[in-house]
């Protein structure tokens, strides 16, 4: 198993943000976290980037565990992640963004630099080229140059899941990237997470759209005050009267 | 002749003093390339002063090896001050490397081996190493019209310069670089960079730690070239003045502290025969520049309206030459 969630629990104070949480999700798999509003679906995904550490169980990538380590080791370890509210190195460049993103895969350090040694020549050209790849991957090319603050909406969304690819990562973690696109920008989504999917990339995804949950995950869980109250294919927990009675209870979340 | 007056030592020592606080504003620059606004230059530059003025007066070291001994110093200093220091961000670490320069300061009056608040005089100059070295090579008159003192003097001030272009070009290279992009990525953003493999403590500390090693640098070589240093040259005014040569300048790119520091050089001694007039003057330009001008001199935007017109001239010329695409 790629990424597994042992009894994982998250306690604010007297809030359990997460409670008991088992989950598992194995290569190239595309798994759907969903829940209403408040029902800790990004606080996992804090737990499992290392921003946050679990006030109880274990969280195991490739069967090590990922406790007390920080972010950018349990990224070089592969784990990436995008945010639900945006957060790109905002006056860096498309392609710097997607550049920087590929530190922890790179060597060379300032004095290769400085003396511009071979190495670091040949390490910068890889460098540029994949961030290129990237870019025109998810369809970004002709902003390559554009400061990622002064991108469209949606570019940004899509220049952050670049930025994450950057990284190598043997999963992804996606918080609620469909978030306010427009249908044709939600159906070129799919198809680029269904291209990532493809290259063996494993897709944890945290999504509100419906249609898109039930179109491209292969399994779904579902979270309610921090719980696992559901979880299997997209069709099953549709119809499980409990998942039902959990979005019903909260108005503002529309399940289609 | 007026190009021989130019050449006088005074205004070579001007200009050495503007490759010195150049030096210090990269030294400045560093640490806020990575997000950090560190006030702790001054407290930097006296150690390297102290450590290269001790080690030429008491151990008569050659000046050659106490100034990389004086940078060394205080990017040690450096490591020290940041593993506590680094925790804080934002003005409580501006107020931090404040406090640590008055600390060093206060040490460095109180302590024998530096003289106290007497200051060290007669610290080798490199004018007269340079001045020994030639006289050693069997030049004693005149070459080219110059003569011996304005010789040396001269390749005092092409030494800072060369050591100037090489700090100048680590930085600029650094920048654009694995390493530089990291900093920038802290900076924008230090839990993204976290979340993309980007170690945030070790990059602020690698910046930190060259902020103190450049600081150390100019401070080393600002000890032989004025001969006497004393605690009150390194107080808080000269950490503000650190601070205003890159904010003037320009915060966003190495350019615009060098600008700055440049500029903030020179001007007070345009403005000399005003005498005492001349800070309020100084001053008054100051706040004006605030006002009309708060990102400084120079900016990005500044920057890429002079490189966009470069690029049109060099589309123009590619579209003459049709070959490929430019980049
Ligand atoms: N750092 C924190 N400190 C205190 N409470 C927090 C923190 N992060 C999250 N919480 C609380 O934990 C609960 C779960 O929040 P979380 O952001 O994980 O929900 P979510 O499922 O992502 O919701 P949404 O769909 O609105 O994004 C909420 O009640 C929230 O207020
Ligand atoms: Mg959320």
């Amino acid at each position: 198993m790629l990424l597994q969630l042992k009894g994982v629990s998250k306690r604010f104070g007297g809030v359990a943000a997460v409670d008991n949480l088992n989950l598992e999700v194995a290569r190239g798999e595309i798994v759907g976290l969903i829940g209403p509003n408040g029902a800790g679906k990004t606080t996992v995904f804090n737990l499992i980037s290392g921003l946050l550490s679990p006030s109880g169980g274990d969280i195991l990538l490739n069967n090590t565990s990922l406790a007390g380590k920080k972010p950018h080791r349990i990224t070089a370890l592969g784990v990436a992640r995008t945010f639900q509210n945006i957060r790109l190195f905002n006056h860096l460049t498309a392609l710097e963004n997607i550049m920087a993103g590929q530190y922890c895969r790179t060597r060379t350090g300032a004095w290769q630099a400085f003396f511009r040694t071979g190495a670091f020549r040949k390490e910068e050209r890889e460098v540029r080229e994949r961030a290129g790849e990237l870019l025109a991957m998810v369809g970004l090319a002709p902003y390559r140059d554009i400061a990622a603050a002064a991108l469209p909406y949606g570019c940004q969304r899509r220049l952050e899941i670049a930025r994450a690819l950057a990284t190598r990562p043997g999963i992804i973690l996606l918080d609620e990237p469909a978030a306010g696109l427009n249908e044709a920008e939600s159906e070129s989504l799919q198809e680029m997470i269904r291209r990532i999917r493809e290259t063996g990339i494993a897709v944890l995804i945290i999504e509100h759209d419906m249609n898109l949950v039930m179109s491209l995950c292969d399994r779904v869980a579902v979270l309610n005050f921090g719980q696992k109250i559901a979880e299997g294919t997209p069709n099953r927990v549709r119809d499980d009267p409990e998942v039902i009675r959990a979005y019903l209870g909260r108005e503002e979340t529309g399940l289609a | 002749m007026s190009g021989m007056d130019l050449l006088n030592v005074y205004h070579l020592q001007i200009i050495t003093f503007m490759a010195v606080n150049s030096i210090l504003a990269l030294s400045f620059y560093l640490p806020l390339s990575a997000g950090q606004l560190s006030l702790g230059c001054a407290g930097f530059m006296s150690i390297g002063a102290y450590t290269a003025a001790i080690l030429s007066l008491h151990y008569g070291l050659p000046v050659f090896t106490t100034i990389p001994a004086g940078a060394a110093a205080a990017a040690l200093a450096g490591v020290l001050l940041g593993f506590p220091a680094l925790r804080l961000t934002g003005v409580y670490l501006a107020i931090a490397t404040l406090g640590f320069g008055e600390v060093v300061r206060v040490l460095f009056l109180n302590l024998k081996i530096t003289n106290g608040a007497l200051g060290m005089p007669e610290i080798p100059n490199l004018n007269d190493y340079f001045s020994a070295l030639y006289r050693s090579w069997g030049l004693q008159g005149d070459l080219a019209g110059l003569d011996l003192p304005r010789l040396a003097a001269l390749t005092t001030v092409v030494f800072c310069y060369f050591v100037l272009a090489a700090c100048v070009a680590f930085v600029l290279r650094q920048e654009n670089s694995r390493t530089g992009r990291a900093m920038a990525a802290v900076k924008a953003d230090e839990v993204a960079s976290g979340v993309m493999g980007i170690g945030a403590t070790y990059i602020k500390m690698l910046a930190f730690v060259q902020g103190a090693f450049l600081a150390g640098l100019a401070g080393a070589i600002s000890a032989h070239v004025t001969n006497f240093i004393a605690p009150g040259d390194f107080n808080y005014h000269r950490a503000v003045n650190i601070l205003l040569f890159v904010v003037l300048g320009g915060s966003e790119l190495v350019w615009g502290g060098l600008l700055g520091a440049a500029v903030l050089s020179v001007l007070p001694e345009f403005l000399r025969f005003m005498q005492d007039f001349r800070w309020i003057i100084f001053g008054a330009l100051l706040a004006a520049m605030m006002v009309f001008r708060p990102q400084g001199l120079l900016d990005r935007q500044l920057l890429c309206r002079f490189s966009l017109r470069k690029k049109r001239a060099m589309d123009g010329m590619d579209a003459r030459a049709s070959s490929g695409e430019v980049d």
